[in-house]
Parts: C-alpha cells; sequence; structure tokens
C-alpha cells in the first residue's frame, strides 16, 4: 500500500514535470521584452528614414568640386569676402583660407567662436556665444555681455554685415540685434507680440542664421516654424516662405533650416540637419534642385554653415568630416 | 563530576546542527548585507553621448521589460510643436492620433502648454527602451530624451547584460550617489 502511494505520488511529479517543461518551451519565450523571442527588435521600434534619403538623381543640380579641411575639431560658421577669401570659424578661433584651403591667417581665442562675417572694409566680427570680438588682424575690440535685455545676448549662431550695420542672430534671445559696425546698438527685430499674432522666433535648438538680400531686406531662419522670413531694415515683418514636412521641397524635423545663404543670384541655398541635405530655392521659395543630397553625409553632420562666393560656388561646412566642402553647378 | 557533563550523541548532533544553522543564517545574512552594500555603492548608467539607440537595450536587459527607459531631460527640450521624438516621419497631422505617433507603445504623452509649445511626458510602464524617440529627438532637436537605467527597476547584476552587448561601450558603472548622467552634466565624457 505504501509502496504504490510512492509510486502514484512519483508519477503525478513526472507528469507536472513534463507540463512545466511544455509550457515553458512553447508559451514562455526565452526573452520577451517586446513580445518577441528574437534578439533584433522587430522593425516597428526601429528609426527609419531611409525613404526621406532618396533623392531623383536628376534633381541633383551641383556636384562636389573641392574639398579642404577647416583646421578645427568644431567648426561652427563660414563667411566669404568680396575677394573670395574664405572665414571659418570654431573652437579656436577664426582661420582665414584661400579657394584652395591654404592658410593666409589665423586668429586664435580662449573661447570657441560660434560665427563669424567679414565687412566690406574687411573687419572680421567673430561671435564668442554671447560677446563680439572684431578687428581686421586681431580681435583688438569686442562688444555685448550675457544677458537678455537690450544689446545682451545669449547664444549668437549668426553674424551678417551689410552696409555701416552688422546683424547678429541671437538663438538664447530668439530675437536679431542690430549694431553699427563698431558694435553700438540699434534694435532688435523679431519680438513676440501676441496682439498683432506676431509668433517671434521660436528657436527649439541652438541654430538660427539669417542673411541680407540685395534689396537690404534681413531674411532670417524661423526654424521652430520651419521657414524664411523677410524683415525690412526697420524690422517690419515683409513675408516669409517654407513648410513644414518630409518631402523634397519642404523642412523636416522640428527646426530647420539651420543654415542658409542668398546667393548671387539672390535665389536661396539651405542646409538641413536630422537629415542633412542641401536645397536650392528660387526667390519665391520653390524648389530648384538639390545641392547635395543626404547619401552625401554623415546622419550626424549637425552643422552646416553655407556661404557663396563670387563665382556662385557654395561652400558648405561638414561637421563631421571636419572639412569644407564646395559645390558647383552642374553644367547642362 | 565527568558523568554529569558527558552528553548523549543525540544531544550533541542537535547542538552542533542548530549551531551550523545559526552560523550559515548569519553567514547568508552577511552575504545578503555586503552584496546590497556594494551594489548601493555603484549603479549602471548610460552615458547619452555615446549612446547610438542601436536597440539592444529592450532586448539584452534581463528583466522581462527592460530597465532602460526613455527618460527626458526637460531643462534642454524645445517644447516643439512638431517634436520629431513623438511624431512619425511622414505623420499626416499635428495631433495625438495613433498614427502619428513615433512610439510602437504610445509612451509619450503630448499635452499643449501654450501657443506654440508642446510638453512631451514619458508614461514609463508603457516604454520597452527601445531608443525609437530618442534617435529622432537627436537626430533633429536638442535631444532632451535620452535612455536611462532606471535604478527602481535594474537588478544591478554583477555583469549587465546590456552592457555587455552594447556596440558602442556606453554603459558602465558609476559610484552610487551621482546623479543621473544628462547631456548638461555628462563629465565621463573622454
Amino acid at each position: 500500500m505504501e509502496q504504490r502511494k510512492i509510486l502514484y505520488s512519483l508519477l503525478v511529479l513526472a507528469v507536472g514535470l513534463l507540463l512545466g517543461l511544455l509550457v515553458e518551451s512553447h508559451f514562455i519565450p526565452e526573452k520577451s521584452k517586446t513580445g518577441s523571442a528574437k534578439e533584433e527588435l522587430p522593425d516597428k521600434y526601429k528609426y527609419n528614414i531611409d525613404e526621406y534619403k532618396k533623392v531623383d538623381s536628376g534633381l541633383v543640380i551641383y556636384r562636389e568640386i573641392k574639398v579642404f579641411k577647416t583646421g578645427f575639431t568644431e567648426a561652427a560658421g563660414l563667411a566669404i569676402d568680396k575677394n573670395d577669401k574664405i572665414f571659418i570659424c570654431g573652437d579656436k578661433g577664426v582661420r582665414v583660407v584661400d579657394h584652395n584651403g591654404i592658410l593666409l591667417n589665423e586668429i586664435i581665442s580662449a573661447e570657441k567662436i560660434t560665427a563669424v562675417a567679414v565687412s566690406g572694409e574687411g573687419v572680421i566680427y567673430a561671435a564668442a556665444r554671447d560677446r563680439i570680438f572684431f578687428g581686421k588682424k586681431d580681435f583688438g575690440r569686442d562688444f555685448g555681455k550675457r544677458g537678455r535685455g537690450k544689446g545682451d545676448f545669449e547664444y549668437i549662431t549668426g553674424l551678417k554685415t551689410s552696409g555701416d550695420k552688422l546683424f547678429i542672430a541671437d538663438a538664447g534671445n530668439r530675437k536679431v540685434a542690430v549694431a553699427d559696425l563698431q558694435g553700438k546698438f540699434i534694435a532688435d527685430i523679431g519680438g513676440k507680440d501676441a496682439a498683432k499674432g506676431i509668433k517671434g522666433f521660436i528657436v527649439p535648438s541652438p541654430h538660427m542664421d539669417l542673411d541680407i538680400d540685395k534689396v537690404g531686406n534681413i531674411w532670417v531662419a524661423n526654424t521652430g516654424l520651419l521657414r524664411l522670413e523677410k524683415y525690412s531694415v526697420d524690422g517690419v515683418f515683409a513675408g516669409c516662405w517654407g513648410k513644414a514636412g518630409a518631402g523634397l521641397d519642404a523642412f523636416i524635423g522640428c527646426c530647420n533650416p539651420s543654415n542658409f545663404v542668398i546667393d548671387k543670384n539672390g535665389d536661396f541655398v539651405t542646409s538641413e540637419k536630422g537629415l542633412p541635405r542641401i536645397k536650392l530655392y528660387d526667390k519665391t521659395g520653390k524648389l530648384k534642385g538639390v545641392v547635395a543630397p543626404p547619401s552625401e553625409f554623415n546622419e550626424k553632420c549637425v552643422y552646416m554653415a553655407l556661404a557663396v562666393d563670387s563665382k556662385n560656388r557654395v561652400f558648405a561646412l561638414d561637421s563631421v568630416k571636419k572639412m569644407v566642402r564646395v559645390f558647383e553647378k552642374k553644367q547642362k | 563530576m565527568g558523568q554529569e557533563n558527558k552528553i548523549s550523541r543525540m544531544e550533541f548532533l542537535k547542538k552542533t546542527g542548530r549551531g551550523l544553522s545559526v552560523l550559515a543564517l548569519g553567514g547568508i545574512a552577511g552575504a545578503a548585507l555586503g552584496r546590497s552594500k556594494r551594489k548601493r555603492e555603484s549603479v549602471w548608467q548610460i552615458d547619452p553621448d555615446k549612446c547610438t539607440q542601436c536597440g539592444k537595450c529592450a532586448t539584452e536587459c534581463v528583466l522581462r521589460v527592460s530597465a532602460v527607459k526613455c527618460v527626458h531631460n526637460f531643462s534642454i527640450c524645445g517644447y516643439c510643436n512638431l517634436c520629431f521624438g513623438y511624431f512619425a516621419p511622414g505623420q499626416r497631422e499635428l495631433n495625438t492620433g495613433a498614427e502619428n505617433q513615433l512610439c510602437p507603445t504610445g509612451a509619450i504623452r503630448r499635452r499643449f502648454v501654450e501657443e506654440p509649445y508642446y510638453e512631451y511626458t514619458i508614461k514609463e510602464p508603457r516604454c520597452v527602451g527601445c531608443g525609437k524617440c530618442v534617435k529622432g529627438c537627436t537626430a533633429f532637436g536638442n535631444g532632451s530624451l535620452q535612455l536611462q537605467i532606471r535604478h527602481d527597476r535594474c537588478k544591478n547584476c554583477n555583469e549587465c547584460a546590456i552592457a555587455k552587448a552594447c556596440p558602442s561601450k556606453a554603459i558602465f558603472r558609476i559610484p552610487a550617489a551621482k546623479g543621473y548622467i544628462t547631456k548638461e552634466n555628462n563629465d565621463s565624457k573622454i
């Protein structure tokens, strides 16, 4: 009797063991974090923008003709003067090079230079985040301080000169400041005015560029609204173009175009981050073609400052390769 | 006198057994205490500057649902209307419709703050730590969304399975007294 009891118990134990093994092997995946036993995540968990990287080769109307080193670990800005001298700014100051990248002059700074511009008289203006240094051969003078008041700056990301004025894009304060060439504050452009329905500059990330067209209008990248806005020299809003979207003619992401420049024909060359690409738009904002498709860049290329020389060639900063890349329009 | 001190074999075994049990209990308690102390001294964390959002955090953790979650560093968030950590590229409309959302588990909440700003918060129980939103935010925005090992969930294994699989060596031990590593306070940059 006792022996039979033990036998039954062992039998029940064996059945339970088998059932347990069966359930474990068939119904409990080894790794069930996302409902899958696979080591790879299912596609729905992967971020994929490959579809938007595709560009019809017929739309690429520029070709890369040259490339040279910036000489910086973290290059941030680019400018070209009337003699086609190239001014590159970055973590160690400003380097002046010729169109082949041969060093002509270098101005060392202790702070990282976040934007650079050069006046018609050859005075170099360099922004060190919240201060602007200027001089012809060195930075003998400076103006500005950190703050939110008039003439104060938080994070300067763009500089341009036009006539006797210096235009300063301050991404930190979300405004464009106008100063004379000696640094005397004149006015602010682009403040928020809820009563008039003016949203002001929406700048989610430190990317805010500006340029001046032939007529003297100030164009500013309102990156958070994914458009370029035009202001008169008095600071009156005069129009805008640009739309948000993943298509080639639109600006993708939360905050683009990260940089732009107006070329000699008055067309707009824009660069975008996230989906790095450089495009050409006409004066009204109609897409004319692609300067450089996303396949030309590393996806981590965030700083793509632009400048145009007298021959209308596009110079683009490549922050990943630490190079200046030169693009020329293809011959028809 | 000698007879009085004598103990029976059974009594001896009982006493020895009792002693050994107490010793073992003490040993176990001591080991557990020591282990917890060592665990408290250092914890696993992710270096957000090295993280490439490869997806291994979601698949390699020994827990059924990974201890890695998306965390939001509000101090550097742009509060974007068109947040690429929240919206799928090519979204039809900027609303909370599931078809417009990037997160496959709907783990991000979008809340209107003031025109044109929106706040995004993570519903942690839903987050699987895949890093899809982090990738979108890092590529297009400021990178305010980041993956981090949540210490209320982490088992603090001696050998972290995710750290072992991490292709960018972004996971390492840091003193527990230190706070979470963010892109702002990251002093572990080499």
